[in-house]
């Protein structure tokens, strides 16, 4: 396996005397799906916010391509290639669908500061969105604004704008919270097409989706990583069965 | 779509050539005040679109812009007293009454005080960010105000509206067409930044400062580029503002002058290019209108307010694009 994206070393964050991660380790190589899983409370989304940058964790370092970004501001991390797909859609509500994916490709090409230029002269910017947009389910929905899209939608455009950043690394947050069974389906194979360009974490809490496209799985459990492997040797580990995958079935 | 275009184009010619021509019918019509009107509707456009490119594309709810609209009248009325007195100010600045000259130099003082009061102000968000605008206007509003040189709480005389290539500034209708010239100038370019790549993140800086932090943006130092602009372009209408009236005073700066602008962006329709100049005509003259029928105006025009705000959640311009829309 080649050099790891992204490293997680000895991460700890108290909230009081509350300990939401506890000394977490783990990494994620390029190509991968790592899942993060984990009952509700876990701290799952403490973890996600903290290697995006929008909280600072107490102790421990987080690596991106070897590089330190423990201190780094969530823009900064962004613009280095950690791209972020929300729980909740958070796109701009305003602006149509395409609008959102253009604005993620002008970034990336630093085209934030022109004051003057023309919708015209912004039409390569559009071009490339389009691009981005064509081969999933908005393909034809581009001119819609988003606060009229589905839920649904809503959730595959927070993936088709982190895909237009062209990360290093995709951090998703629960990508089937809230979908129907055929959403769920498409969203699972698009995933599995996006392993090849980017490391993926994979936040998430329905299981079929986890066991069909992680790679490897880690298992939190009250702020602490209680078990990881393959996903044979996690749906086989007694402890994971107890503390988290029994409770399911229960 | 090009035959919208073409309509578009066609509707904007039109809407030019009436502006051009209103001194041409107030003459005609014996209404010589009507152009002293149109001349002050087109400056307060302009400073209600330079606010409502903060306000309404920024999300950044500016309660000073007063600062910068007075501060603009400030720089043309002492550059003229300086002029006037043949003296320097802070003595090394020659005095000017060339527009030429007074306009950049707007642009600077209203430019560098929008950095200053945008650098603080923008550390703070929600009503801290409104109060503390307020605040820093308050602030240049006593400065002005206990300024005795420059006129104190009376305010400033300018004997003579700036010069401009040798044209009779004098005359009403030449300084309509000039003050008409540089609002189109101003407009081309507002609308343009509202457009572009830059107004594009300050306006998804607005509708969700997260995600554009998840896309690699810091919301301070782009904010603070359009707090800027806004306060230099406020700043431009001041300054023809003090060269229309041959007058400025503390009142410019004062907090109710802020309200007004405030006012006319959101009766015209915040977030909208041409509403804040729609916004500017219809709060001017329904003052005029009212204000010769009752001395109990501000009440009426309350009311108006009221009723436009709540059966239009857009302003003027959701009624205008409401009758568009039913048309085609």
């Amino acid at each position: 396996m080649s050099a790891p994206v992204l490293k997680v070393e000895g991460l700890v964050k108290r909230f009081g005397g509350l300990t939401a991660t506890d000394h977490v380790d783990f990494d994620l190589a390029d190509g991968e799906i790592h899942a993060l899983i984990g009952p509700n409370g876990a701290g799952k989304s403490t973890l996600i916010n903290q290697i995006c940058g929008e909280m600072r964790q107490d102790e421990g370092r987080i690596l991106l391509d070897g590089l330190d970004i423990s201190g780094h501001s969530a823009p900064q991390r962004a613009k280095m290639g950690l791209a972020r797909a929300f729980q909740v859609p958070s796109l701009l509500n305003d602006v149509t669908v395409l609008d959102n994916v253009t604005v993620a490709v002008q970034i990336r090409h630093h085209r934030t500061y022109r004051i003057s230029d023309s919708p015209r002269g912004r039409r390569d910017l559009f071009a490339e969105a389009e691009g981005f947009l064509a081969g999933t389910g908005l393909a034809h929905r581009g001119d819609i604004v988003v606060s009229d899209l589905s839920h649904g939608e809503r959730k595959q455009l927070e993936l088709v704008v982190a895909r237009a950043t062209k990360p290093r690394l995709l951090l998703l947050d629960e990508p089937m919270a809230g979908l129907g069974a055929s959403e769920s389906q498409e969203m699972i194979e698009t995933l599995s097409t996006l392993r090849e360009a980017h490391g993926i974490l994979l936040v998430e809490h329905d299981m079929d989706a986890v066991f069909n496209l992680a790679d490897r799985i880690s298992v939190l459990v009250y702020g602490r990583i209680i078990a990881h492997g393959t996903v044979d040797e996690i749906r086989a580990d007694p402890e994971v069965q107890r503390a988290y995958l029994g409770e399911e079935d229960a | 779509m090009d035959r919208s275009n073409a309509l578009k184009t066609l509707a904007a010619v039109i809407g030019l050539l009436a502006l051009v021509a209103v001194p041409i019918i107030a003459d005609a019509a014996g209404s010589t005040a009507w152009i002293s009107m149109a001349t002050r509707i087109l400056i307060y456009g302009m400073a209600a679109a330079s606010l409502n490119f903060a306000l309404g594309y920024g999300g950044l709810v500016s309660f000073g812009h007063a600062a910068f609209f007075g501060l603009g009248g400030y720089v043309v009325g002492i550059l003229y007293q300086t002029y006037a007195d043949e003296t320097l100010l802070f003595g090394f600045i020659p005095g000017t009454n060339q527009l030429l000259v007074t306009l950049p130099a707007t642009i600077l003082v209203t430019g560098i005080a929008a950095a200053a009061i945008g650098a603080l102000s923008l550390r703070t968000g929600g009503v801290q960010f409104i109060m503390i605008t307020l605040a820093f206007a308050q602030m240049l509003f006593f400065f002005f105000s206990g300024l005795s040189a420059y006129g104190g709480e009376d305010g400033l005389i300018i004997r003579r509206t700036n010069e401009l290539f040798g044209l009779n500034m004098r005359d009403r209708a030449t300084l309509y067409w000039v003050t008409l010239a540089i609002t189109a100038l101003f407009f081309v370019i507002y609308r343009r930044l509202t457009m572009s790549s830059f107004g594009t993140i300050v306006s998804g800086l607005r509708q969700n400062e997260r995600r554009m932090a998840a896309l690699g943006i810091e919301a301070y130092r782009y904010r603070l580029i359009a707090f800027i602009l806004s306060g230099i372009g406020t700043g431009i209408a001041g300054a023809m503002l003090a060269n229309v009236m041959r007058f400025t005073s503390p009142d410019l700066l004062a907090w109710h002058t802020s309200g007004q602008l405030m006012i006319m962006v959101i009766l015209g329709g915040v977030g909208t290019v041409t509403g804040p100049f729609l916004g500017a005509a219809v709060l001017l003259i329904l003052e005029d209108v009212l204000n010769a029928w009752t001395e109990n105006w501000p009440l009426i025009l309350g009311l108006v307010l009221l009723v436009v705000v709540l059966q239009a959640r857009g302003g003027l311009m959701a009624i205008v694009n409401l009758v568009r829309g039913n048309r085609s």
